[in-house]
């Protein structure tokens, strides 16, 4: 990153690469969090028997 | 938060979001989710562990039904040198006889033996207390599986019954799926299908682990069910239930038969059914009318050649006054109501089978003890409609 840092006007490499760390990081975190909540919610399915 | 959040990464490295930003945050979370299912393993359901499956007349068949609360809702088999054959209902469709069930659509594929020279092998869409949008999620989920034949049990009791048109939620993400395309699909899934159930099945589509989520959901439950910030108190009693608790405890169709002005205490279990058939006869119910169109049109979009029928009720209820008069009556509503519905694939007689099948003794309303008279008839219908069709049946003769 900083070889290509070099090669590049600093301020628009360093802002993008920041901004798409960012967002992946935060992409990434929600698909975590979407993980957590489909399993925690699976069983909380509440049944009530018809009986008939 | 989500405030906090942006001024911190504003300050910490210039993060300003765009509405680009959401989007590559979108990208982001679903390549996350992809790639979750390529390192997550894979945990497909396990239908054959229905005790159903264990029964006379499942020698070919299956119970494709996965266990209670699974989302994937069913696991049709995969037979491709096998005559297809894929068959949804309720407990309609089972022999009760103690020490001796059995599965009416098991019994009747042996009997059909082979068409066009191949066995059949039929996948049974069983569910206890299935309602009628049960049954079209189940149908939505058959016609996926691409049967060559598709029958379909309509319950009396339940068919045009306001009272209970879904037993089942937890089908609905099937429902979802099974009415994307065409329009015509889209009230009665938008009727029943919350955004939740939608989303849900679209990640499933996605992402393995939330396709598989009971399984995953079932053993975090398992590792963290002793985690809690509460006290333990040694011989606590629960306090008991107030009015809304214990009405929580109630089915909603218990909770209606006792406040739609039954004298429940002194009527008999048979006048109780009785009133439940009645019920769906004069409820004329026009959304399960339009769930029982979305039935058949989805079976004419499927272009399977498909058999509804209506089972019998036990005769001792059908030989009192007011059975045969309700019978008739659903009949006439039947007919009505699938009036255009069918042609030369997709057939049905709302006649049922009331005055086809000989007596029977029966456990209750609807539950047979003897399966087999029941058997010799659809037999009968089935291979027909095989024939018909230009297939060559190795039927037996009914």
């Amino acid at each position: 990153m900083s070889d290509a840092t070099d090669k590049q006007p600093e301020g628009r490499f360093s802002g993008l690469a920041a901004r798409l760390t960012v967002e992946l990081v935060i992409g990434l975190g929600l698909a975590a969090v979407l993980l957590l909540v489909a399993w925690a919610s699976s069983s909380a399915i509440k049944f009530v028997y018809g009986g008939y | 938060m989500a405030d906090d959040l942006l001024a911190r990464l504003k300050s910490l490295v210039g993060y300003v979001p765009t509405v680009w930003s959401l989007v590559r945050i979108a990208c982001f979370a679903v390549l996350g989710l992809v790639v979750a299912g390529l390192v997550v393993p894979s945990h497909p359901g396990d239908a054959s562990v229905s005790p159903y499956n264990r029964v006379k007349g499942a020698q070919r068949s299956q119970v494709v039904s996965l266990p209670l609360g699974d989302t994937r809702g069913f696991q049709p088999t995969d037979h491709p040198k096998a005559f297809r054959i894929a068959w949804v209902g309720g407990s309609e469709m089972l022999g009760v006889r103690p020490g001796h069930p059995s599965v009416v659509p098991g019994l009747v594929n042996n009997r059909l033996k082979s068409v066009d020279g191949r066995r059949t092998r039929t996948d049974i869409y069983f569910l206890n207390a299935l309602r009628l949008a049960d049954e079209l999620a189940a149908v939505k989920r058959a016609v996926a599986a691409k049967p060559e034949l598709l029958v379909i049990s309509l319950n009396p009791v339940w068919v045009l019954n306001d009272l209970a048109v879904q037993q089942w939620g937890y089908l609905d993400g099937l429902l979802a799926r099974g009415s994307v395309w065409p329009p015509s699909s889209w009230p009665v899934a938008a009727s029943l299908v919350s955004p939740g159930d939608a989303g849900w099945k679209a990640l499933s589509g996605v992402s393995g682990p939330v396709n598989d989520r009971l399984y995953w959901g079932t053993d975090l439950i398992g590792r963290t069910a002793d985690l809690s910030f509460l006290d333990d108190v040694e011989g606590g009693k629960e306090p008991p239930l107030t009015g809304l608790g214990r009405l929580a405890q109630k089915s909603a169709v218990n909770f209606w038969q006792e406040h739609d002005g039954s004298p429940r205490d002194t009527m008999s279990g048979k006048e109780l059914r009785l009133r439940l058939l009645r019920r769906g006869v004069i409820s004329e119910s026009s959304f399960n009318v339009r769930v029982l169109q979305e039935m058949f049109a989805t079976a004419r979009r499927a272009g399977v050649d498909t058999y509804f029928y209506l089972p019998a009720i036990a005769p001792e209820a059908y030989a009192e006054p007011q059975g045969a008069e309700d019978v008739k009556e659903l009949r006439k509503q039947l007919a009505a109501a699938t009036k255009g519905e069918t042609n030369s694939r997709v057939v049905f007689d709302p006649q049922g089978l009331q005055d086809r099948v000989p007596p029977t003794p029966y456990k209750d309303f609807i539950h047979k003890l003897d399966p087999f008279p029941e058997v010799k008839v659809l037999t009968g219908d089935l291979c027909s409609l095989l024939q018909r069709r230009g297939h060559q049946t190795g039927c037996e003769a009914p």
